[in-house]
Formats: C-alpha cells, structure tokens, sequence
C-alpha cells in the first residue's frame, strides 16, 4: 500500500502509466476501431496525399492510406516488437547473470567477458549489422535487438547478484545446506526483482527507439505492415509537401518512449532511494 | 601514468578479439555459402569466388579464422564489391567527416548541458527548473532521426535558412587537407568564407545529434550539483557569506563534474551510432552514411568492416575517457 500511495503522489510516473496503458489498449482495441480498417494493407490511389481533415485526422499517405488508421495499427506491432525482444534478452540475461554473480570464479568472469564483446561497438551499429546479417525481416530485427540487448541485463543482474550473495539471508541458507541453484532462483531472484523491473521498463521505451531505427532503414517489417520508422523512412520524399506524412509517426514514437521513460523513473525513485532523483 | 594506459590497453584487446570472432561466427551461422553471403546480394559469380579464395572459405574452419585474424592484423578490411576499391581506404576517407560532426555534437551537448544542468538545479524546484525538466524529459524520448528529418523540413525547406545537406554547399572546393575537418582546415587555410559555409552545414545534422546527450548531460549535472549543494563544506561557505555565483561557479561546479564527464565516454558511442541514420539523412559523407549504403546495397564486408572500426573508434575513446578521470581523481590509477 505503501508503494502504491508513493506512486500515486508521483505525477510524471502517473502520466507514463496512463501513455503505457492507452499505447496497450489500442494494441487490443485498435484493429476494431481504426476509421479505415482495409487501409492496412489496400492502397487507395484516388485520395492519395490528402492533408488531416474531417475523413482523414492525421491525413493520407503517397497510396491514400489514412495516416490515423496506419499510426494505431502500428502501435501493436512497436509494443510487441519491444515485449518480445526484452523478454529474450530476460531470459537470456537474467539467468546468466544470476548464475555469474552467485558462482563468480571462471564462469563469471567468463559470461562478463562474452557481456565485453556485445559491448564493444555501441549497440544500435551491432543491432543495424546483425540485422542485415541475418536479414529476415521482423525476425531477423527481433533476434538483433535481443542479442544486443541481453548484456544489459545480465551486468545488471551480476552486480545485483553480488551484492545480494553477502547478505546474511544468504548465508544463512548456505549453513542449512540449501542448494545453489535454489539459493539463486527462489531466493536472491525476488530480492534483485525490482532493479530488474526498473531495468526492463526503461529499456521497453530503448527498444521501441531502436526498433524504430530499424524500420527506418528498412530492417523490420515487410512494407504494406504498419510501421512507424518505416512510415518515416517513405515520408521523407514527400517533403517539403506533406508534412503530415513524417510528424505523426514520429509524434507516435515520442509518446510511446516517453510513457516507458516516465514510468521507468517513477518506479526506480521508488523502488531504489540510494538511486532517487534529486528532487 | 604509462603503466595505466598499457594496462587500459591491453584490457580492450579481449573485447576487440572476441568482436572479430563474433563477425566471424556470424558470417559462417548465416546458412549458404558464406562467400556469397559476405559477397550481398546482387554479386556476380566471379566476385564470389574471388571472396572464396581470399578468404579461403573452402579450407578447414580453424584455417578460414587464422587467415580472417590476419588479414584484419595486416589493415584489410576487403574489397567493396559496389565500388571495387579497398574499403579501409573508402573508410578512411570518411572518417575524418564523421569526427567533425560527432566532436561538434558533443561539444554542443556538453556545452549547453552543463550549464542548463546548473541553473536546473540553482532554481530547484521552481518554475524555470521544472521547464528544464520537461524540456530533458522530453529531449531523451525524441527519436533523433525524426527530429532530424523535421530540422531539415522547417529550417532548410520552409525556412530557408540552412543548407539541407552535405558538407559545403556545390561549387565550393574544399580547404587544403589537414585534419579532414572542414570547419578546422578553412580557419587553418583562412578562409573565413568557406568557415561559415561548412559550419552552416554542421548546425542542424549536429543539433539532432546532440539534443538526446544533452538531456542526459543536464539530468546528471542537475543530480550532481544538488547533491553537492547538501555537502557540509557549502552549508558553511555560505554561512561565511560568500555570493552565491561564485559559490556555485567555484566551489560546487568543480566538485559536481565527475558523474557528468564518466557519461561522455559513453554518450560519444550513443552519438556515433545515432550518427549512421543523422548522417544518411543529410547526406553527410561519413562513417554512418557509409553503413547505411552498404545495407541498402547489402554490401555485408562493408558492413560488418564499419562495426570493427567503431568498435576499435569505442574502446579508445573509453580508454581517453579513463585517462581523463584518472587525471582528475588520481585514486582511480591505484584501482587499476
């Protein structure tokens, strides 16, 4: 309850749910209540590059497709894209990590100097590299961010974990002859749960970022899918003419990171006050 | 001192080795054969080939690596097949357009974070520090290629008041080369004229690349001088009565840098790989401009030959990064 009423006090944090809340309803709800369904994938010649209106609120791209429609369909494919790639890069990640950091000796620093290489070139190049290396489209952009990504989280949870493994909770099992592999995963993993928490929120709104990136240099999706970095990439001929064609994509992708940034640092004021904003 | 930058050194070597192995396991995981993998997509026959026998694709795997190491060791990089010359000179080339802008980036985020940094936190919690606030919230969640592409359509197209792309405008040649930089080799070479020209170029692709370190610059400084305007030594300095800029310039400024300056080692690779999509936006002929053409003509030897020098670019910039802490906190050099 405690939590709960801090959060509640803290109005940025607020505002991230909200955006997060909205961005995850429109995933559910969107494909239903989008104006022009059929514009997912049909182009429409005959209204081609029509300015926002009454018909069209954000307007219509260079096939006639209504901006509105393609921005809300979009949304779907950016939160799932960032779902799956944080959740790889967890399950890889958080294991390793824990592991590392409770073991030590050649294996951690093993894993830590795998972490090393993955961290070497600054990871949007790697992502853009491996995405073309193995370029299978959405696929192939989801394992890119996910190997990029999961070293992240395994230097979080190590340095978590080594904190975790002096505390007198851990030793204390240890004397009662519970098994590593308990120790780790049923009790030092609940008490590094927050960080990681804090860890996935932020990188949530990262990877929409990057993925964005992706879909703008023509790494994600297939074209006649809803994208908003693609959108982006295919607005820019268009320019000086249509404006709207560039803004609202990017607007889409401005919220969406916003909302996981906002939570992501109301929840770390909270969950960690060593790490509180000055405020 | 030297004992440190050896040990730094030799520290990177690891991480550089296992980044070669990495291009490497992922030519050969790629399924097909790897020659025409690394070759792209639009390769003739012969081109394949030619990479076959370079890279000695048909030897044994422990062979292909040996021979992959040290033709990277003897400077390397391959042949591009889109334009048929050496891609360590094609990357040369571009590297000194690359520096100029990310140098003038983080020159601008540096400059005007620190000190927004300051005020932020001088005017805590009243209206100007919560603008601030929003305005770095803000700035971390715009997506730098699209604040690009809406720089070049307000100022450049509508506007009219900067060049759209490129780095001088057509028909001017470029100053005598001496670094490769165009706004430092014009001064050199006095030419005031092609100075301003290159430097109006600079602004906006440098301002899209700025603006998301900028916002981090600021959020760590603010965190930083607040914390250290908590400190007993300030209780008492103000006690004594000195003015508050003088405090704040001289006595707190200093001792709340140090979180502000380990950021940047770290920020200069967040601006070099954003600087692979701001530079392709305004056609700038650097690093970053060169990656995305070797994707869009899946030129894989190019690609892969630009992580390996960005990564080498990275870890010298960390080890800089270091020496410049250690220069500041000399307790650092007995860490290591």
């Amino acid at each position: 309850m405690h939590i709960l009423r801090l959060f509640a006090r803290d109005r940025a944090a607020l505002i991230g749910l909200v955006i997060i809340l909205f961005a995850i309803l429109l995933t559910i709800i969107g494909p239903f209540i989008v104006p022009y369904p059929d514009d997912a994938f049909e182009a429409n010649i005959l209204s081609r590059l029509e300015p926002p209106s009454w018909d069209h609120w954000f307007g219509t791209d260079d096939f006639g497709r209504d901006i509105l429609t393609r921005v809300i369909l979009g949304t779907g494919n950016a939160l799932g894209v960032a779902v799956g790639v944080a959740a790889a890069a967890m399950f890889v990640g958080v294991p390793l990590g824990l592991l590392a950091g409770y073991h030590g000796g050649r294996f951690g620093e093993a894993v830590m100097r795998v972490t090393d290489v993955f961290l070497a070139v600054p990871s949007l190049i790697l992502a853009i590299a491996l995405a073309q290396l193995l370029h299978a489209g959405i696929g192939g952009a989801i394992l890119a961010l996910s190997l990029t990504y999961w070293p992240h989280f395994c230097r979080n949870v190590y340095s978590e974990t080594r904190s975790a493994k002096t505390a007198t909770f851990v030793e204390a099992l240890e004397s009662m002859g519970a098994g590593s592999t308990r120790i780790v995963f049923m009790h030092i993993l609940p008490n590094i749960a927050s960080p990681i928490i804090v860890r996935v929120t932020v990188g949530l709104g990262y990877i929409i970022m990057t993925a964005a990136v992706l879909g703008f240099l023509g790494i994600g999706v297939p074209p006649p899918t809803p994208d908003w970095g693609a959108a982006i990439a295919n607005s820019r001929q268009h320019l000086p003419e249509a404006w709207w064609l560039v803004s609202f994509p990017g607007l889409a992708i401005f919220l969406a990171v916003l909302g996981f940034n906002l939570l992501g640092d109301g929840l770390r004021d909270i969950i960690d006050p060593r790490l509180r904003r000055a405020r | 001192m030297s004992l440190f930058i050896v040990r730094r050194l030799l520290l990177a070597i690891p991480a550089l080795f296992g980044l070669v192995l990495l291009t490497f396991i992922l030519i050969h995981a790629v399924p097909g054969d790897p020659a025409a993998v690394l070759a792209g997509d639009q390769a003739t026959p012969q081109q394949i080939q030619a990479l076959r026998e370079h890279y000695g694709f048909d030897r044994p795997i422990l062979e292909q690596f040996i021979r992959y190491v040290s033709q990277l060791a003897s400077g390397s990089l391959g042949v591009s097949y889109m334009t048929q010359r050496q891609i360590s000179t094609e990357i040369i080339e571009r590297m000194p357009a690359t520096f100029e802008l990310t140098l003038f980036a983080m020159t601008l985020a540096t400059a005007i974070g620190i000190p927004l940094g300051v005020i932020s936190a001088y005017f805590h919690n009243r209206w100007l520090d919560h603008v601030l606030r929003i305005i770095s919230i803000g700035g971390l969640a715009i997506a730098s290629f699209w604040l690009a592409i809406m720089l070049q359509f307000t100022f450049s197209m509508e506007l009219d008041l900067l060049p759209v792309h490129g780095r001088l405008s057509q028909g001017l040649t470029p100053p005598p080369f001496v670094t490769g930089m165009i706004v430092i080799d014009s001064l050199m070479a006095g030419r005031l004229d092609l100075f301003r020209d290159a430097f109006a170029h600079l602004i906006l692709p440098g301002f899209a690349l700025a603006v998301a370190p900028l916002a981090t610059i600021m959020r760590f400084t603010r965190a930083a001088v607040l914390s250290t305007l908590r400190r007993e030594y300030v209780f008492y300095e103000r006690a004594v009565g000195y003015p508050r800029l003088v405090l704040m310039g001289k006595y707190v400024l200093r001792n709340s840098l140090v979180t502000p300056v380990t950021q940047i080692g770290l920020l200069l690779g967040a601006i070099l790989g954003s600087a692979v999509v701001i530079e392709a936006i305004f056609d700038w002929p650097g690093l970053g401009s060169y990656a995305v053409l070797s994707i869009a003509t899946a030129d894989y030897q190019a690609t892969l030959a630009v992580v390996l020098i960005v990564g080498c670019v990275y870890a010298l910039i960390n080890i800089l990064v270091d020496l410049v802490h250690a220069a500041v906190d000399p307790r650092i050099l007995e860490q290591l």
